[in-house]
């Protein structure tokens, strides 16, 4: 069970590494530092993992993303963030990244984190709540919102700061099924932006019908 | 192909004028006789017909009424006179033949023997009528002798347009061809010109100050008074007064008339100035010359009605000073009509001068008719101008009326398209001021984030610098430094993506910034945030602020409590917010006084962060053990929203 990190910051891409190694269940760990040398070990290694920044000298993060989530079979995928702001992660997710990973985090954290990932979690924070609140709501008519009722009453509370377990209690549901429908939320914002750009694309003229 | 307006002008008055001398003109019924020119057996008592009128004594009978009594001796050889015809009597009339009286059998519907002009057709029974001379006798009575408004030889004047006799069948056809033709024309005239009065007279009721309308609308009523004349056979009163008020209605219709060309030449050309005709001076003249005139013809007749010379000055007035009036107001109105034709030459001026020509020749010939210059049986033809003069009028008046619609239009356009102009300029105006206002909050949001940043991290990394500078730090402070720098750093990064959102969501994210810290530092947190309002906005700064200053506290905890548990809770209370920081370590009893210790130092930051927000911090005990730091912040009003 493979991890590859693409990290173009030789410091940072040492500190992960680091907290990576710690962790057996994630070895082995290839690094590559850019978007060619990332898609080079993605198809060489099939990893379980990738761990991705998004600013990298010869492209965008989300190239990789993007290829890694056609793959099979599909590695987890954990953008690496600086700060953690929404911009940046919510870009991640839509490309069809499962969350982020702070660079700033301790080395236990940052391994455990990785685990969590790969057992189904999907660490998501009050900023990215809000934003996918406002994403989703129904702005054009051909495209409706495709959240349930339950997934927007966890992504308000979640908005208000409240952990998963927290929230579980709140609705009286089981810390699992709040982070099934974390993920599932996660998989709708990335195919609710594939229809979008599908939708603007017609309404451009780029595609015929 | 557009015929030019001058030339279908003439050929208008030419046509006009030649209907109207063949109008004027008597055609005798093929066989028969004009008895008019006969001799009668009262040929002493009268002189030959003038005008029309026959002149005579009152007959030496008993009958007070009699005005005439005239007897024929017609042949019934060949071919047998079966039918005689009068024509526009003036007087109720009985026919006599060979001593039996005659039914009137042929009168216009509507009209009676106290009619003026009025028509009849006898026809003769052949067993009446024998070989040789048969004896024809016409009786005409007044039916008032003692009435009398004007002189005695006007009232009891009698009017005999046709007198002949001849075949039944010519003389009917005569009746229907040549007088029905005359008096349907003026039937149609009269109704055109009834129309255009009645539509001139509405535009001069909803618009008053256009008496350009009224006087149109004036001078053809007056005139439909003179057609009366000719149209309807009941006079309202019966004689010679009539006769002089359709003449002073007729001249006082062409002072009306007068007045409307003068204002409609002035809307048309702007001045009269240019038309090179004496103006005011003139058209004041001739309009005290009608008053004058009519005045006197009234005032003569009530004051002198029987006086031989007032009758005779009265007799001047019609037969003379009138027709004059008349004809020099019909020139008048022909050489302003002819001289703006001349001025402006356009179609529709040289129409309305050859419709004034046109009157104006008919009136020569009427006053010809009337003065005995043409033969007695000429009949008047001025009531039949009317028609086209008023349809000529009346078509300018609707031009000119249709033309200010359109100029009323176009200016309605004009004023739409400026609006639209104006409204389109206003919109760039709004477009850029709004431009401006996005501009000034981008630069006043620049300007928050450089101070946030300056403030915070910034000045952070920069004492941070000189620390190592100036002591060296050992790696444990220096990453304690950096982390704290890069939380202030989130704080501000956060401001901008989610202080937009409301309170709740807000502390919800500092929740998740801090709370991994407070993990890490071995602190269980407690958060206590539901009893927050929603939708509680406050600005970016404001925020930014508060979380500092709770930040502040809860890294004062990491630092210095020595706790393992802390809650933090945030309500509203009144107009303000308060949030209470309150853990379970060793308390205010390890608080001695402010500055000199580094928690002392944490504690006035705190007081400094809340005083610049307006509020303030409060230091308690908490029971059993342990600090539980109070901070109150004032919620502002809508409209200050810095800090």
């Amino acid at each position: 069970m493979a991890t590859v990190l693409v990290e173009d910051d030789a410091a940072t891409r040492a500190y992960l590494f680091d907290a990576l190694q710690r962790c057996p269940a994630l070895q082995p760990v290839y690094f590559a530092e850019n978007v060619a040398s990332g898609l080079l070990a993605l198809q060489k290694h099939h990893p379980k993992l990738l761990l991705v920044d998004l600013g990298l000298p010869d492209g965008e993060g989300t190239q990789l993303i993007a290829y890694a989530s056609r793959m099979t079979p599909r590695p987890e995928v954990l953008v690496i963030s600086s700060l953690g702001d929404e911009t940046h992660v919510v870009r991640a997710l839509e490309a069809g990244a499962s969350g982020y990973l702070l660079k700033d985090e301790s080395p236990e954290a940052i391994g455990q984190a990785a685990l969590r990932v790969l057992d189904g979690e999907a660490p998501i924070s009050p900023a990215i709540a809000v934003h996918l609140l406002k994403r989703f709501r129904p702005m054009s008519e051909p495209v409706s919102n495709p959240l349930s009722e339950r997934e927007v009453d966890i992504l308000k509370l979640i908005a208000k700061g409240l952990r998963h377990d927290e929230v579980a209690e709140t609705l009286g549901l089981k810390y699992s099924t709040v982070v099934s429908y974390v993920r599932d939320i996660y998989r709708k914002l990335s195919v609710h932006s594939r229809t979008e750009a599908l939708f603007e694309a017609r309404q451009l003229g780029l595609l015929r019908e | 192909m557009r015929i030019p307006g001058l030339l279908s002008a003439g050929v208008f008055l030419l046509f006009g004028s030649v209907f109207g001398w063949l109008l004027s003109n008597p055609q005798v019924p093929p066989g028969a006789q004009n008895l008019v020119s006969l001799q009668n057996d009262l040929g002493e008592q009268f002189e030959l017909p003038k005008n029309g009128v026959l002149r005579f004594a009152k007959a030496s009978s008993t009958d007070s009424n009699l005005m005439l009594r005239t007897t024929y001796v017609i042949d019934a050889i060949a071919p047998v006179p079966s039918a005689i015809w009068l024509g526009y009597v003036n007087q109720p009339v009985e026919l006599i033949v060979n001593g039996a009286r005659m039914e009137k059998l042929r009168l216009l519907p509507g009209a009676d023997d106290a009619g003026l002009r009025q028509s009849y057709l006898f026809f003769l029974p052949p067993e009446l009528l024998h070989a040789g001379g048969n004896s024809v006798a016409l009786y005409f009575r007044s039916p008032n002798a003692s009435a009398t408004l004007f002189s005695p030889s006007l009232h009891r004047g009698l009017v005999l347009g046709d007198l002949w006799v001849g075949p039944r069948d010519q003389l009917e056809a005569h009746f229907y061809q040549h007088y029905r033709i005359r008096v349907t024309l003026t039937e149609v005239a009269a109704l055109c010109a009834a129309i255009v009065a009645a539509f001139a007279a509405m535009l001069w009721i909803s618009r008053r100050k256009e008496a350009i309308y009224g006087w149109f609308a004036l001078g053809v009523a007056l005139w439909l008074v003179y057609l009366w004349h000719f149209v309807w056979y009941q006079a309202p009163f019966v004689g010679a007064s009539w006769i002089a008020g359709i003449t002073i209605a007729l001249a006082f219709s062409l002072l009306a008339i007068r007045r409307f060309v003068n204002s409609f030449l002035q809307q048309q050309i702007g001045s009269l100035a240019s038309l090179k005709t004496p103006r005011a001076a003139l058209d004041r003249g001739i309009d005290w010359l009608v008053i004058l005139a009519v005045t006197a013809l009234i005032s003569l007749s009530v004051v002198a009605p029987s006086a031989s010379l007032g009758s005779n000055l009265i007799e001047f007035f019609m037969r003379v000073l009138m027709p004059i009036v008349l004809l020099v107001q019909s020139l008048r109105i022909c050489w302003l009509l002819l001289a703006h034709a001349k001025a402006v030459r356009r179609d529709d001026a040289y129409w309305l001068a050859s419709a004034a020509l046109l009157g104006l020749a008919c009136a020569v010939l009427d006053t010809g008719t009337r003065q005995g210059w043409r033969t007695e049986l000429a009949l008047p033809i001025l009531q039949l101008a009317i028609l086209p003069i008023v349809v000529v009028f009346g078509y300018s008046l609707l031009q000119r009326f249709l033309y200010l619609l359109g100029a009323i239009e176009a200016e309605n356009a004009l004023l739409d398209r400026r609006i639209l102009e104006k409204s389109s300029a206003l919109e760039e105006q709004f477009q850029a001021r709004r431009q401006l206002e996005k501009e000034k909050l981008l630069s006043e949001e620049r300007h928050r984030l450089a101070t946030d940043l300056h403030d915070g991290a910034g000045s952070q990394l920069v004492s941070l610098l000189a620390a190592v500078r100036h002591s060296g730090m050992s790696s444990q402070q220096m990453e304690q430094a950096l982390i704290e720098a890069i939380a202030d750093l989130r704080l501000v990064m956060d401001s901008i993506d989610s202080f937009g959102a409301d309170l709740a969501e807000a502390l919800g994210q500092f929740r998740s910034r801090l709370e991994p810290r407070l993990k890490a530092a071995g602190l269980h947190s407690i958060w206590r945030t539901a009893n927050l309002p929603e939708g509680l906005k406050l600005s970016p700064r404001r925020m930014l602020n508060i979380f500092r200053a709770l930040q502040e506290a809860l890294v004062n905890v990491i630092k210095h409590a020595k706790a393992s548990e802390v809650q933090i809770s945030a309500r509203e209370a009144g107009s303000a917010l308060e949030f209470i920081v309150q853990d379970n370590g060793v308390g205010i009893a390890d608080l001695p006084d402010k500055g000199s210790t580094p928690r002392g130092r944490g504690r006035l930051n705190l007081e400094q962060r809340m005083k610049a927000l307006g509020g303030y911090a409060r230091f308690q005990a908490a029971s059993p053990n342990g600090l539980a730091v109070h901070l109150l912040v004032p919620i502002p009003n809508a409209n200050e929203t810095n800090l």
